[in-house]
């Protein structure tokens, strides 16, 4: 065995291959440690690159990319020797099977092994460089690789492996060797997508042959301290997954050894041989070949051209590989059916475009395969079977026979669409969704996507045609790929520098293809003027007959220049590039400014570096808004006209107005003030700062005019403008002239900030302790409350909403015109939305609701009233009236997908709610959830507002959250609510484990959704759970009572808790502590549950641990003693699969593990500790058990 | 019709000089290009196929000029690579269809006939409907033979035809191949002298790219004619007259050594005179002996 295992390594450390795979490798990993361009995942924040779970990470994925080299090592070796015909020779050396398949196989393996020690080889040589930025670098770690290698890479190689050489050994077909590490990547990727709900997440992480999805289960939580020391365990899921595949890896390797056979053919023969030649020697005299008369007219010409179209593509799509991918792709589509259209738990309506784009999300990478793969096939296939001498003897001229090439695979990517589009139908027919929309279908297939694909072909054909060996073709493809994948990471962000770079677009019911459509176009005729450049040339350059080398070939290139059709067709194609180039310029870089990211970060810093000075500056309040708005939807123009009102409310006079305008398409007709003022400085046309003639004095108020226009031209690089559209239109005041500083402008991300040398930002909100940060609430900068007034114009099919009430409605000039008029005070914070809308209309206790939306969204209207309804309801029993007679819902398109809660008007997007599809016994509601949420910002948020500065988002969000689940528990009852907050308790978790920055208790939040959302929802039903509902709302609303409505200083989150914190009995005010101002996790587990029965009831007996945890900003965990009230809870089967509670009750714990007696009425099925997840703990299966019989 | 070849040259990016200033005329019927492996024999053919490149000279048939006019060529070539493949998973009548439309046969009706007429002449009827992937070497050829001959080519080209057939299929192809000639040009090679001798009225033997011989066959023989020598001897004896003498071929017969000299001086001893055929000829040119 030693002497196969000796040759077999020394043939392949002669191979170039080995070290081509090895520098691949070394390459992707290096390039990830070392610059942005890679970015495989791991490594963001305060992550380091290289953290323990960032190398782990890099060596689990590439691994799953590396199956390709796995295949290509392992498979082959038994295989090549049939290839090379070296079989013959090899089964007759006095070796045995054990000896030739054992040294085989293990010579491969260690070569395999040694390919993947490019990983670490390669992120060790990254971290030397010595531009690496000192901070993102953690401690020498050598278990941080060891482990890793030991756990991942060689298990793995070794699974793969013995299933990649047992294919190759015993099949001994290139094929089956090409496809089987497909087969396994599939299967991943059809895994992952089932694992998508968090509960199915443990029992399936045992059939990821790679040890993903166990390895990211265990993760899933890890804060970034624990990311950066340490080290993945290998243990539960982990440790059973590398146990159940080596077992099947070695039940493979036996079954080879046991199959495999020293013999001429496989035992698997794949087709049937019958070579019955039976040779009827014909008379040897009579000899006739038929006269045949020949034409070469363009009548035959088009019969030939056609007939090679339909041998390449029928030849292509009738082969068993092309079948496999393909099958592969729709089986993907299969096994992916019950995830798609879903979200957040809730199904949404198949509608068409949400289908294709669930479906060409996954098929996308097959179609890509198949171009890559295919196109290098078809310009190969002659001579790759040797039959090229006899093809290109024939009198069919080379473009012929490379445009039917080339018209066969346009014909295959077609075939691929079409598969989509049936898949899609399909899908819907199943789903009982009957609305097939064929236009939507062919036009986001056919001509929206199809013509990038066709890019794309024609590049595979040009780099085919130039290379002369179809690995490096592939491989040039694939780095063509990576080129453009990483292209923005290397901050090319201009579509006219990497080929086949497209604008993408949307599509969206409400309106179909907007403005996109065009710029796409645009794009084509540039990118595919030069694709069929390069095709040409391609053609001219392409081999013929045995003429490869690239000399012979530049005199073919230079013969066919000379004599060809073809030159005159170059340059005309070249002058198209170019026009086409320059009027995309024109367009991109002169009609629209175009900014690099770099440029755009550039712009950013400068702004906070000169006039960060004026953060604070004492500026006038906005007291009264009143515009006239001219929308003009089909040519995406707005002209906005108007006033504001503005007093000096400070003590001190005011000379200088410092004035922001946030978007760079405006121009400004006239912009001006009561007061005379001059212009000191201007920034971009962005940051004005005007100094008046005389001050603003204390109290006097004055009066600011504007007459602006927003006027689209032609197209962008990449489209912002997605407020002005022509059927969907939504802006809001930052449309509009605003006073003073924004810090939101400012630069958040601290690697961005020291590339500019700014001071690294911990908070993205001002510090509570910051009294100057109280001046304003976190919604406006330059006003308190307002008065509002507007006058809105639009196309005669539209209406037009903004916030208020329509006091008058009319037509003039063919426009069709509306004035809003709000007699309420409001925050300074209004959109102006126009659409072709269909109307509900409904009341509720004097509040009218009105409903705006597309004509084929009608399914939730329902469910929204409802939830306006309820809500409405709640928060006016419970906090205080409604400031408003009114209450609007608008959808507008998916371009964005989420709703937002303006005075009196909530905005909501088309993707979101108006969509989904609820059946009322499994899923969240989340039309009704989105909705309840909105409607209760209309307490939290323009009744009352945190001041700008940290936490306050938990009087606005996290209050909206407690209001709609408080609204939804009555709706739907506790268990949904059990559900709902199991998601909320997995988005807090996975969201602290990607922090980026630093995770601060709520109270004291810096805005992050994940805890002002996810964490809010939990801490206030947990409150909720502890003090009781009355208790905890009679608090709010007292604090609302104090607060809502207030003018300067504002309302800090101490403030808020400690309204709570007063309703709350000593006993657990440690709680009030805990839940608000400390990041505390738990660690509950229910160890052993039993019963016995006594009599007719039954004694339940728990064992349970308890412990708990206080975290810093990082994540870094210590212990302390609990002393906590904690629900214990025991169920009873209900039958139909449900269980309810028999018993729920609060027991004190101080930790460690203690024994609880309970005595029921029925038979207890489950029992556990913290059954409903009411407490953050980041094991939360272990809360319950099953109950088992004591007896 | 006519085939002149006019100094043809050649040289390979690797620096193997493959013709060297050919000259050949070729007229209608058989025409044998004899030589030993490497000799530029393929090289010569691919050129005449249009499917390389020549350094310097010409190539006209009749007043058409191969080497630029290539599409005018193809439309009158039959050509049979010396190795070729075909598609694995098409039948042989199939490939034959297809190839005789791309060959200008336009009439279906035509294309019917001519594809069933070759697939009777090359044997290859009854298996007409098997994929070409199942075909053994033998069938495989007979496969490139057909395939040559569709559409009534005016020149066939035709690269170690008869490499692989067995007996039988080797003279029936022959057999086809001079009844076909009678009208056109038929450019055969090879390395069996047999098959030169049996069939064709014109050849050439070439060696490291140079023109050795060209002519009749019979012509050829007379060059030599009283030149070759032959003996019968056992191996010690023959081992020293290879030495001794310029042997140009040796064979075994019946437990001897058949060795054949070139002398232009008589010999005696063990040798007697021989009656010189065409492959004493082709080894007289490789040994160097026979020049130009």
């Amino acid at each position: 065995m030693w002497s196969v295992l000796s040759f077999e390594l020394s043939y392949r450390f002669r191979r170039p291959a080995t070290y081509i795979y090895l520098a691949i490798l070394f390459l992707i990993s290096f390039l990830f440690t070392a610059t942005d361009a890679i970015s495989i995942s791991g490594a963001v924040g305060n992550i380091h690159k290289n953290s323990p779970y960032t190398i782990y990470q890099v060596m689990l994925i590439l691994t799953l990319l590396g199956t390709m080299i796995i295949s290509a090592v392992m498979g082959v070796p038994v295989y090549r020797d049939y290839e090379h015909r070296f079989h013959e020779i090899m089964f007759t050396l006095p070796v045995t099977k054990a000896q030739y398949l054992g040294g085989r196989f293990l010579g491969s393996y260690f070569t395999a092994l040694f390919i993947f020690l490019g990983i670490p080889l390669g992120i060790l040589t990254g971290l030397l460089m010595p531009w690496i930025d000192k901070e993102v670098i953690g401690p020498f770690m050598l278990n941080a690789y060891v482990l890793p290698f030991l756990y991942i890479i060689i298990p793995n190689v070794f699974i793969l492996g013995v299933m990649f050489f047992a294919t190759g050994s015993l099949f001994r077909n290139q094929l089956a060797i090409y496809l089987q590490g497909m087969v396994f990547f599939i299967l991943y990727l059809v895994l992952t997508s089932a694992t998508g709900d968090v509960e199915n997440n443990p029992k399936f992480a045992l059939l990821d042959v790679f040890g993903i999805t166990p390895s990211f289960y265990i993760t899933r939580y890890w804060t970034p301290f624990e990311k950066n020391l340490q080290t993945i365990p290998l243990e539960s899921y982990l440790l059973w997954n590398r146990l159940l595949w080596v077992g099947i890896a070695l039940i493979g390797a036996f079954v080879t050894y046991r199959l495999f056979q020293f013999s001429k053919s496989s035992p698997f023969v794949l087709r049937s041989r019958k070579n019955q030649e039976k040779i009827s020697v014909e008379n040897l005299s009579h000899i006739n070949l038929p006269e045949t008369s020949k034409d070469y007219s363009f009548s035959t010409k088009l019969r030939q051209w056609l007939q090679m179209v339909r041998f390449d593509f029928f030849g292509t799509i009738r082969s068993v590989p092309f079948i496999a991918i393909w099958i592969c792709g729709v089986i993907l589509i299969l096994g992916q059916m019950p995830q798609i259209g879903k979200m957040f738990g809730t199904t949404i309506y198949p509608v068409t475009y949400a289908i294709i784009d669930d479906l060409t999300g996954n098929f996308t990478l097959f179609t890509l395969i198949i171009i890559t793969f295919y196109s290098g096939e078809l310009v190969w296939k002659e001579r790759e079977r040797g039959i090229h001498l006899i093809t290109d003897s024939l009198p069919v001229s080379r473009y012929a026979m490379i445009t039917a090439k080339f018209f066969a695979m346009c014909l295959i990517v077609a075939m691929l669409q079409l598969t989509v589009m049936f898949m899609g139908i399909f899908i819907q027919t199943l789903k009982g969704f009957y609305r097939y929309d064929i236009d939507v279908y062919l036009k986001t297939l056919f001509v929206s996507q199809y013509p990038s694909l066709i890019l794309l072909v024609l590049l595979a054909f040009f780099i085919h045609s130039m290379v002369n060996n179809k690995f490096i073709g592939h491989t040039l493809m694939i780095a063509y790929f990576v080129g453009r994948m990483s292209a923005a990471a290397m901050g090319i962000t201009h579509k006219m520098i990497w080929y086949g770079n497209i604008p993408s677009a949307p599509y969206s019911d409400m309106n179909g293809y907007g403005h996109f459509l065009y710029p796409k176009y645009m794009f084509l005729i540039y990118w595919g003027s030069l694709g069929l450049v390069l095709f040409i040339i391609g053609v001219m350059m392409n081999r013929h007959g045995s003429e490869t080398g690239i000399k012979a070939r530049w005199q073919i290139f230079k013969q066919q220049w000379k004599f060809s059709r073809g030159r005159k067709i170059v340059w005309s194609l070249l002058l198209v590039f170019i026009v086409s180039g320059c009027f995309v310029f024109y367009n991109t870089n002169i009609l629209h400014k175009f900014k690099s990211d770099k440029t755009v970060r550039h712009e950013q810093a400068e702004y906070e570096k000169r006039f960060r000075k004026y953060l604070d500056f004492n500026q006038p309040r906005i007291t009264a808004v009143n515009v006239n708005i001219d929308l003009v939807p089909e040519k995406r123009y707005a002209a906005i006209k108007g006033y504001y009102i503005i007093q000096n409310k400070s003590a001190l006079p005011i000379d200088t107005f410092l004035i922001t305008w946030a978007h760079e398409n405006i121009k400004i007709n006239r912009f001006g003030f009561d007061i005379l003022a001059d212009e000191v400085e201007n920034y971009q046309k962005q940051f004005v700062v005007y100094k008046l003639a005389h001050a603003l004095k204390p109290g006097d108020s004055t009066k600011v005019y504007f007459d602006i226009e927003y006027i689209n031209k032609g197209f962008a690089n990449s489209e912002e403008e997605l407020g002005l559209v022509n059927n969907g239109t939504f802006i809001n005041n930052n449309y509009l002239p605003a006073f003073g500083y924004s810090e939101s402008f400012e630069l958040t991300d601290n690697s961005d900030r020291k590339k500019e040398d700014l001071p690294r930002k911990n908070h993205t909100m001002r510090l509570l302790s910051d009294s100057a940060s109280r001046n304003n609430t976190y919604l406006a900068n330059d006003a308190d409350w307002i008065r509002y007034e507007s006058i809105i114009s639009t196309s005669p099919d539209q209406i037009a909403v903004s916030p208020g009430y329509l006091q008058k409605e009319w037509t003039q000039n063919g426009r069709r015109y509306f004035h809003y008029k709000m007699d309420a005070p409001m925050v300074n914070f209004y959109s102006f939305l126009s659409a072709r809308y269909e109307v509900f209309r409904d009341s509720f206790q004097g509040i009218n609701i009105e409903i705006f939306y597309h004509k084929t969204h009608s399914w939730n209207i329902e469910k929204m009233n409802k939830a306006i309804k309820k809500t409405l309801a709640y928060c006016q029993k419970t906090f205080s009236p409604y400031q408003f007679r009114q209450v609007r819902i608008l959808e507008f398109p998916r371009y964005e997908t989420f709703a937002q809660s303006f005075p009196n008007t909530i905005p909501f997007s088309e993707a979101i709610g108006f969509i989904y599809d609820v059946s009322e016994d499994t899923d969240i509601d989340n039309a009704f959830y989105v909705t309840s949420h909105e409607v209760a910002h209309q307490w939290w948020g323009h009744q009352v507002c945190g001041a700008n500065s940290q936490g306050s988002t938990l009087m606005v969000e996290s209050m909206a959250q407690y209001t709609a689940l408080m609204v939804m528990e009555k709706e739907f009852g506790k268990d949904a609510m059990e559900k709902f907050l199991k998601y909320e308790l997995d988005g807090y978790l996975s969201g602290r484990s990607s922090e980026r920055i630093n995770e601060q208790p709520i109270a004291r939040n810096d805005g992050q959704g994940y805890i002002h959302y996810q964490k809010g929802s939990l801490v206030m039903y947990a409150m909720k759970d502890y003090l009781g509902e009355d208790t905890l709302n009679a608090a709010l609303h007292r604090f609302i009572k104090t607060y809502g409505f207030q003018s300067p200083p504002y309302v800090q989150a101490p403030q808020f808790v400690q309204y709570i914190a007063d309703a709350t009995p000593d006993s657990l005010k440690q709680v009030v502590e805990d839940m608000f101002n400390r990041i505390t996790l738990f660690d509950l587990k229910c160890v052993e549950a039993g019963y016995k029965k006594k009599g007719n009831k039954y004694e339940v007996t728990l064992d349970v641990e308890t412990g708990k945890v206080y975290a810093d900003s990082m994540g870094n965990g210590t212990g302390v003693k609990p002393n906590d009230w904690i629900d214990i809870g025991i169920m009873k089967y209900d039958g139909n699969g449900k269980h309810s509670y028999q018993y729920l009750q609060k027991q004190l714990f101080t930790g460690g593990r203690k024994t609880i007696v309970v005595t029921v009425d029925e038979k207890p099925s489950k029992a556990g500790i913290d059954p409903l997840h009411k407490l953050i703990d980041r094991n939360s299966e272990d809360n319950i058990k099953e109950v088992k019989s004591l007896q | 019709m006519k085939l002149t070849i006019k100094g043809l040259t050649k040289t390979y990016p690797n620096g193997v000089q493959a013709l060297k200033n050919i000259n050949l005329e070729i007229k209608n019927g058989l025409f044998g290009l004899l030589g030993p492996n490497g000799a530029g024999k393929s090289s010569l053919m691919r050129t005449i196929a249009t499917l390389q490149n020549a350094d310097s000279g010409n190539i006209f048939l009749d007043d058409l000029n191969v080497l630029e006019d290539k599409e005018e060529v193809k439309k009158i070539l039959g050509y049979l690579p010396q190795e070729f493949g075909v598609y694995p998973n098409i039948s042989a009548q199939e490939l034959l269809t297809h190839l005789a439309l791309l060959k200008g046969v336009h009439i279906k009706k035509e294309r019917d006939e001519v594809v069933k007429s070759l697939l009777m002449q090359t044997n290859l009827y009854e298996v007409r409907n098997k994929n070409l992937g199942g075909f053994s070497g033998g069938m495989k050829q007979r496969f490139g033979i057909a395939q040559a001959l569709i559409g009534n080519p005016k020149i066939i080209i035709a690269d170690e035809p008869t490499a692989g057939l067995d007996p039988t299929e080797r003279n029936r192809f022959l057999n086809l191949l001079s009844e076909i000639s009678e009208q056109v040009i038929v450019i055969l090679s090879t390395h069996i002298v047999e098959d030169v001798k049996e069939l064709c009225s014109q050849m050439a033997i070439i060696n490291k790219g140079e023109v050795m011989f060209s002519g009749h066959p019979a012509e050829a023989i007379k060059q030599v004619q009283g030149k070759i020598w032959m003996c019968q001897v056992d191996k010690p004896t023959a081992r020293e007259l290879m030495i001794k003498y310029n042997v140009i071929s040796q064979k075994f017969n019946t437990g001897l050594i058949e060795l054949h000299v070139w002398s232009e001086e008589p010999l005696n001893h063990h040798f007697a005179i021989a009656q010189p055929v065409l492959e004493d000829v082709y080894f007289s040119v490789l040994n160097g002996n026979l020049k130009p």
